[in-house]
């Protein structure tokens, strides 16, 4: 075990939970969201993330029942050995291909927008260093990091959203429910919209270092609730903004809603660059934490005590599967697998769990 | 704890030689880089050319001639000319044209700060303004905020005059498309908005007109789109009438008949317009009801003035009647040119989606065929300064 | 009370002494077990002779003591460092001109130095010694020895007094407002001026010798009742563990005492400023004062109180706001404003305003540098610059600050070799970095500076931030005595943001800082105002009221 030592407040937790989920996948959120709902694509982030903040209760829940330990430990013990190895498998799994993904998603932006001509080993590289020179810091500092770098990219992002709103019309947004243009059967959009929410996996590896247990669930709701709110406000605005039609044609909906913003009599033209300078502590973050809590479960899994050692020698591999993503068809292909990966951890693995760790508890007393 | 600050030494120093290795991608200096200010489409007037090449100017300003040396810089100030050169070519794309125009210049075209796109009435009814603005569409450094605008007659010629008081035309330009007057269009005269109208369903996009003039160019006026091509022009007053009905905040002079004095004109200034659509059924028939309210405010008399009092409600009705006579006009010439720039098909889209099904595929005739009628309220804000003459 | 961690490197102190205790073990020898001294006189003396050598500036005085059976004594001390009047009236005058030959105590000779020293010596502070090394240290440091006939015991008595540099005002750390008294160079005199600004029995004054060959007076100043137990042991700890032969400045120490012996920022503050000490000793931290330096060391600290200076406490609470704000604005723009220049110029002009762009690009037209070599000479010429006016005696300095900064940046523009604007960025750079309180900080984004520059060249504003995002996870990572470096702001503490970027006024700062965890938590007894009672019910309004009652 990496030394458990309880030092993360409840305030960490929820912007962990925070870092993880806002990332990249925030700037396409809205596209996705217009492409499945039309005009009332808001909504269904709305009612998402709701569902993910029920998800996020049991996993926390969960996680509250057994504070010295990460569910690596003891969901061999409720699900027994070869079916918790499984899922431990498909739990790191998950969040280690959420890596490639971000490394990716950030060399794109970068190469759209920062530095046109730069060759793509440049930016990944240089990015998947630091990345996970940074995993491999003790958990508290990773929480310092991360509440700091979350912290910018949230209020930047939000304001770049509120000065976008000088732009909005209610129209854009009517009709509310349209059935010809809510196409339930882009089932494969739907589930990719479900990728910005996947961060409740935190919840279940980091209650040992917390200082108060018992507060988790708290931290875990707010969390959510708050990744809610900001996907909600942010695709309202672009939607507003632009209207469906165009937000669906758009790849880099965030950016261009930066782009949009007309600010007079500033030091800086234009703000998307500035959004993007700052969204990429807000990538950061999500590759960051997903990097940690990788290692962390790998070393768990493995019985290996320095995981750090692990990741450094996962850095090719991740290099590698993020150059595999051709183009942006094929990782938002790819997206669609793991949000669905996420979709079973959370609302089939966790409940389950949560209900085995109910009966189980029952039948010791 | 002391291995871990080494590694930390060793990545800083690791990436340091990453970066210093790897020299400076695309980077390239401020004066490398020739700064397009302002892009021209013009139709190519001689005989036999293929008609889908179009001539591309673009203006670029002369570094030492704009910024300067600062205070001590009297040899190169006036070094004579203007302080911009316009490169033109002849191409079918976009793209390909200013491959040719760069084989020309030492220096790299850069649109990252291109404030103009100015299209030429012809070449955006044969070519169409989608096309021509494809490109740009597609690149990112290319801002949301710039201008575009339909020249009537040669968008080259504004490119190529100095203007009277700004440093270069596309500044120039750039100001007078900015709300003024009333009587441009001004809503959507970026490019960021003209992409958003363009792709919505049930309204059509208009953009700003310009005329080039000899001694300064005039705006006024706006141009109809269809399907991205240009079909027609608006009048001032048409154009002013659509503002008003599309919501837009302008502030704008009529002129009425005084009602006390026959023959004598009184000048308004209107304010604070407001506009409501709603449907309505009248004898089984649906009508779109554009209501507009709006106040005024008495600006100048040509002669006699009258009893304020007893001017008022007439001068309401008068004022009301004027607005409304040309916002029935800016309504039957939308009709005439069979093209929803009003956005009624986007308010039956937003309001009743049902219909809209039904009438979306043929709804150039079917907004022809609509009933579509204009009520107006003018208030007298009597904010007086004045009561004599 | 929390559990305290203390996560830092071992000292580079404790790896030596490590080392040394294996190659020569048992050579390590306490002051206990050295050679102690002899009864006959003159084989003391010879023994002396021998240890300090040939050395002129040491004083060996002879003469006898009028006892009923009269005693041979020798007084050694070292020129220069004893105060000669001390040594004449109190100890010489005293001893010589005893009149007691009749004196019934002297008659028996056991124990002389005791009696010698309770009936004649007239000297405030004398110790007895038997041990060589403490006798020999305590020559050396000022004091003077007396050796009596057929004793084995030594007195040794305070003389000091020695030339030094009066109390001035600290030039490294002018205020406005605010004392004008600094540290000088006696270690006695600067704990003698914060115990005269704290009179509480708690203050604690704990000395301790370091550097074998040196043996220079180190002082830890804290109040017992304050100060966190855990950070005074560990200071102490650290302290004890450095084994070096000389402690020339405080500087030695903190190189030894530094929780990151690698990283680029301080993590602690070093101070010449009675007040700052004494404020932060105040504040529950831990004050470390060497002998011949004003230098005193403050722990535990963060990084944002590098950036604090005494005078913001001075200040009425809406003007330190301001001076914070624009310290921190400077602080950035020392840090960053030429790589984000380059980077803006080289990699993404569409940020820069048109109007401002081409203003750039035409003063740059004809200039034969590219912008990042341009930068890069000029950062070099200031820093050039700075040192030479350093160097420089004060008029000369001020001259060549002015030549060097006046004549060649305006000739240079002149001759087209760089554009105006560059010389813009760097003087607002340079001035930028004379903004910081402290020295050391300063000399951090000094170095940080031309690092980033490369950076901001090769990678552009992507670059920049993955660079800050490294810095944060190195400056996350360092802890001053288990404090975390950046904190207040990470981890949030809001207790302690009272006294960050936006201060409040000092009635409302009822408790200490959080982050060094003092014992004692609360500054003020009861609150002396609320902020609702200052707003609302002002005492010139409250005093009124009560007027029209009588």
């Amino acid at each position: 075990m990496i030394g458990k030592q309880r030092m993360l407040s409840s305030r960490q937790i929820t912007l962990l939970i925070l870092g993880l989920g806002i990332g990249g996948s925030v700037l396409t959120l809205p596209s996705l969201a217009a492409d499945v709902f039309g005009p009332s694509g808001w909504l269904l982030v709305f009612v998402l993330g709701l569902f993910y903040t029920g998800g996020g209760w049991f996993a926390a829940r969960l996680a509250a029942k057994f504070p010295e330990e990460t569910i690596i430990e003891y969901s061999p013990r409720l699900l027994g050995k070869w079916l918790g190895f499984l899922f431990n498998v498909v739990f790191i799994l998950y969040l280690f291909l959420v890596i490639p993904v971000n490394v990716r998603i950030l060399q794109e932006v970068v190469n759209i927008s920062l530095l046109p001509r730069a060759p793509a080993w440049f930016v990944s590289g240089s990015y998947l260093l630091v990345l996970i020179y940074g995993a491999t810091r003790p958990v508290d500092q990773l929480a310092q990091v991360n509440e700091l770098l979350i912290e910018i990219a949230l209020v930047i992002g939000l304001s770049v959203s509120l000065g976008s709103l000088q732009h909005f019309k209610p129209l854009h947004l009517m009709p509310l429910f349209s059935w010809d243009q809510i196409k339930l059967d882009k089932i494969e959009t739907l589930v990719g919209v479900t990728f910005s929410f996947g961060s409740i996996p935190v919840v279940s590896m980091v209650v040992p270092y917390i200082r108060r247990p018992q507060e988790v669930t708290k931290a875990t709701v707010k969390a959510t609730l708050i990744i809610t709110g900001v996907y909600t406000f942010l695709t309202l605005s672009v939607l507003g903004v632009f209207g469906y039609k165009e937000t669906i044609d758009l790849s880099w909906v965030g950016l261009e809603l930066a782009k949009s913003v007309n600010v007079q009599a500033v030091i800086l033209q234009r703000l998307d660059l500035v959004l993007i300078v700052t969204w990429i502590s807000a990538l950061f973050t999500t590759g960051l934490i997903a990097s940690f809590l990788v290692a962390s479960g790998l070393a768990q899994l493995l019985r290996v005590r320095k995981g750090s050692a692990l990741l450094w020698g996962l850095v090719p591999v991740i290099y590698y599967l993020s150059t595999l993503l051709k183009n942006y068809f094929v990782w938002s292909q790819t997206s669609f697998y793991i949000a669905l990966l996420s979709l079973v951890i959370t609302f089939f693995f966790y409940p389950l769990l949560y209900l085995l760790s109910l009966w189980k508890g029952k039948r010791h007393v | 704890m002391t291995a871990e600050s080494k590694k930390a030494c060793l990545l800083g120093a690791l990436l340091l030689v990453i970066l210093t290795a790897s020299g400076c991608w695309g980077g390239q200096e401020l004066n490398a880089r020739a700064f397009v200010t302002a892009v021209a489409f013009d139709p190519i007037t001689e005989e036999g050319v293929d008609p889908g090449e179009f001539l591309l100017g673009v203006q670029i300003p002369i570094p030492a001639k704009m910024g300067g040396g600062g205070g001590d810089s009297g040899e190169q100030g006036g070094g004579g000319g203007p302080p911009f050169v316009v490169f033109e070519t002849t191409t079918k794309m976009v793209s390909v044209g200013i491959r040719q125009l760069q084989r020309q210049l030492d220096r790299e075209l850069f649109f990252g700060h291109t404030q103009l796109f100015l299209i030429n009435a012809e070449l955006a009814a044969t070519i169409g303004v989608d096309q021509l603005m494809d490109h740009f569409k597609r690149d990112f450094r290319v801002q949301r905020m710039a201008r575009i605008a339909i020249i009537d007659g040669e968008a080259r010629a504004i490119l190529n005059t100095q203007p009277p008081i700004s440093q270069t035309p596309s500044a120039y330009i750039e100001n007078l498309l900015s709300p003024q007057s009333g009587v441009g269009i001004n809503y959507i005269s970026d490019f960021g908005r003209f992409l958003v109208e363009q792709s919505d369903d049930g309204i059509e996009p208009v953009l700003p007109r310009l005329k080039p003039g000899k001694e300064a160019t005039v705006t006024g006026g706006a141009a109809v789109l269809k399907n991205g091509k240009f079909v027609g022009w608006l009048s001032n007053f048409e154009t002013r009438g659509l503002n008003i009905i599309l919501n837009q905040r302008i502030r704008s002079n009529y002129e009425v008949e005084c009602p006390l004095h026959p023959g004598e004109s009184i000048v308004v200034g209107v304010d604070n317009f407001h506009s409501r659509h709603q449907l309505r059924e009248v004898n089984g028939q649906t009508v779109f009801q554009i209501k507009v309210r709006g106040q005024f405010e008495t600006i100048e008399f040509s002669d006699l003035h009258g009893p304020l009092e007893a001017l008022q409600g007439d001068l309401e009705r008068g004022v009301s009647a004027v607005v409304q006579r040309e916002l029935e006009q800016t309504v039957r010439r939308a009709q005439e040119l069979g093209v929803d720039f009003l956005g009624v098909g986007r308010y039956l889209k937003s309001y009743k989606p049902e219909w809209w099904r039904q009438v979306k595929d043929n709804w150039a005739e079917e907004f022809f065929a609509l009933p579509i009628e204009v009520e107006v309220e003018m208030e007298w804000a009597m904010t007086i300064r004045r009561f004599g003459g | 009370m929390k559990k305290r961690t203390f996560r830092r490197p071992r000292p580079v102190a404790e790896l030596r002494k490590d080392k040394a205790e294996k190659q020569r073990p048992g050579e390590q020898g306490g002051p206990e077990e050295g050679p102690v001294l002899a009864s006959d006189l003159a084989v003391n003396i010879a023994y002396l002779k021998e240890r300090i050598g040939a050395s002129n500036d040491v004083v060996f005085r002879e003469f006898v003591i009028p006892l009923p059976q009269p005693v041979r004594a020798v007084l050694v001390f070292v020129d220069g460092l004893v105060s000669g009047q001390t040594i004449n009236e109190y100890i010489l005058l005293t001893l010589t001109a005893f009149e007691g030959t009749d004196a019934d105590w002297a008659l028996d000779r056991r124990n002389l130095a005791e009696k010698v020293k309770e009936h004649i010596l007239s000297i405030g502070e004398v110790s007895v010694q038997n041990q060589w090394a403490p006798v020999i240290t305590a020559i050396l440091s000022g004091e003077s020895a007396l050796f009596l006939e057929g004793e084995d015991r030594v007195l040794i008595c305070n003389t000091r007094g020695w030339e030094h540099r009066g109390i001035d005002e600290p030039p490294t750390e002018a205020a406005v407002r605010g004392p004008r008294v600094g540290f000088s160079e006696v270690l006695r005199t600067n704990t003698a001026q914060v115990r005269r600004w704290i009179r509480d029995p708690d203050l604690r004054v704990k000395g301790i010798k370091i550097g074998k060959r040196t043996q220079t007076d180190v002082a830890l100043v804290y109040l017992e009742s304050v100060a966190n137990p855990e950070v005074v042991a560990e200071v102490e700890k650290r302290l004890n563990r450095i084994d070096i032969d000389g402690v020339l400045e405080s500087a030695y120490l903190q190189e030894y005492i530094e929780d990151r012996p690698y990283s680029i920022f301080p993590t602690l503050q070093v101070t010449e400023r009675v007040d700052r000490v004494v404020a932060a000793v105040l504040e529950g931290k831990v004050a470390v004062l060497a002998d011949n330096t004003p230098f005193a060391l403050l722990m535990p600290i963060t990084f944002w109180q590098l950036y604090y200076s005494a005078e913001d406490y001075y200040h009425r609470w809406p003007l330190t706001i301001l001076i914070r704000l624009i310290r921190f604005l400077a602080f950035f723009f020392s840090l960053y404003l030429p790589s984000i220049f380059i980077a803006l110029a080289v990699h993404n002009p569409e940020l820069i305003p048109f109007n401002l762009a081409i203003k750039i690009a035409g003063t740059r037209e004809g200039t034969p540098f590219p912008v990042f070599l341009e930068t890069l000479f000029m950062e070099l010429a200031i820093e050039i610059l700075r040192e030479a006016s350093i160097r420089l005696p004060g008029p000369f300095g001020q001259t060549i600050g002015i030549v060097g900064g006046f004549i060649l940046g305006d000739t240079a523009v002149r001759a087209g070799l760089i554009s105006p604007i560059m010389t813009i960025i760097v003087a607002l750079t340079a001035i930028s970095s004379f903004t910081a309180p402290s020295f050391g900080v300063a000399i951090s984004m000094r170095i940080l500076r031309f690092p980033l520059m490369i950076i901001g060249q090769v990678g552009g504003l992507y670059g920049l931030s993955i660079a800050t995002i490294l810095l944060l996870i190195n400056m996350t990572g360092i802890r001053s005595f288990g404090v975390p470096f950046l904190s207040p702001l990470v981890p949030l503490s809001f207790s302690d943001l009272k006294d960050f970027l936006f201060v409040v006024p000092r009635w409302a700062m009822i408790k200490r800082p959080l982050v060094s965890e003092p014992i004692d938590i609360r500054r003020e007894g009861s609150k002396a105002r609320n902020w609702w009672e200052a707003l609302f019910y002002p005492p010139s309004r409250r005093r009124r009221g009560g007027k029209q009652e009588e």
